[in-house]
């Protein structure tokens, strides 16, 4: 009678396979997280572009991610900008003094357009004539390509 | 006695040969950080950018050899010869004409315009010498249409083989 409970005891499932496909599952999400999201305003509509393609210049240099509002409003790191200008001014002069470039000359920094695809082109060149002025040329407008998800356009 | 000391031998065999680690603490972490994962994961639009190439403005030197502080200086920013396109819009926000170097592109319809522009624009660009499109907006043009006129325009290419990446963008008086 001892020899029989003690066996029903010791019936354990074996939890390797368990683990390795928990592990599996761990690795799929550490490699597709995204941690860069606080730069990104998750409330902008982007214009849709079914047929735009990726970029074929290299991707390596530095970003300024601009969020800009249907309102008009820049968002920059989450956090709304009032005085633009000010803001880009010294964003230019601080990448200027890092990288040791002389006055006036274009800054190797890519400025990054997100903007709802509901704003006026006015409120648009208010911001891109700033950082055009302030020494950035180098600019990549973001588009989805696709409407689908909760952010579509109707 | 002989099975006792069998039984003993036996136990003892046992004992030194499976060491079994405790699994159940390990799949607990592991459920852990799987649950994290999940509560975190948020799949986003897949975007794509398009690219440009928008030098600054710089008002041209005038004859007394002092840059020029008039508003309406010309812009002397590296486009080359640049092709003039002209886009004015309607009470909605969308097309109303598009002009391509002063023609106008013959439509009333925003999408069939764009794209006859994209057909109107490789037939130009076949002439080599234009190196970048100089393009002025209406104010009250929405970045949509706006986007998707740079699009047509930045994906076209120029008689060297090059995309055409050099592009002003101003607005129309």
């Amino acid at each position: 009678m001892s020899g029989s409970l003690t066996d029903t005891s010791r019936c354990e499932p074996n939890l390797v396979p368990v683990l390795d496909m928990v592990f599996q599952l761990i690795t799929f999400f550490m490699l597709v997280v995204n941690f860069k999201t606080t730069s990104v305003d998750r409330e902008l509509m982007l214009p849709v572009i079914g047929s735009a393609r990726p970029a074929e210049e290299e991707s390596n240099s530095e970003l300024l991610i601009l969020n800009i509002r249907a309102d008009g409003r820049v968002l920059v790191r989450g956090e709304a900008k009032d005085d633009i200008a000010g803001f880009i001014g010294v964003e230019s002069r601080g990448i200027a003094a890092d990288k040791k470039l002389p006055h006036g000359s274009p800054l190797p920094v890519r400025v990054v357009v997100r903007g709802d695809r509901n704003l006026s082109v006015k409120q648009l060149l208010d911001v891109t004539d700033v950082c055009r002025a302030n020494g950035f040329d180098k600019f990549d407008f973001l588009v989805t390509r696709s409407a689908s998800g909760s952010r579509a356009a109707p | 006695m002989r099975r006792s000391l069998r039984r003993k031998k036996r136990v003892r065999k046992t004992d030194q040969g499976e060491v079994e680690l405790n699994m159940a603490a390990m799949l607990d972490m592991a459920f852990q950080l799987l649950a994290f994962f999940i509560l975190t994961f948020n799949p986003s639009d897949v975007e794509v950018q398009i690219s440009m190439l928008m030098p600054a403005k710089k008002p041209l030197v005038d004859g007394s050899g002092q840059q020029s502080n008039n508003d309406d200086a010309r812009v002397n920013d590296s486009l080359g010869f640049p092709l003039e396109v002209s886009i004015s819009a309607n009470e909605t926000g969308a097309f109303e004409e598009i002009r391509l170097g002063g023609k106008v592109i013959p439509s009333s319809d925003p999408v069939v315009m764009l794209k006859q522009l994209q057909t109107q624009l490789q037939e130009t660009l076949r002439v080599p010498g234009f190196e970048g499109v100089e393009l002025s907006v209406d104010t009250s043009l929405k970045y949509e249409w706006l986007i998707k006129a740079v699009d047509v325009i930045t994906s076209q290419k120029l008689p060297t083989g090059e995309s055409l990446t050099r592009l002003s963008i101003s607005r129309r008086n």
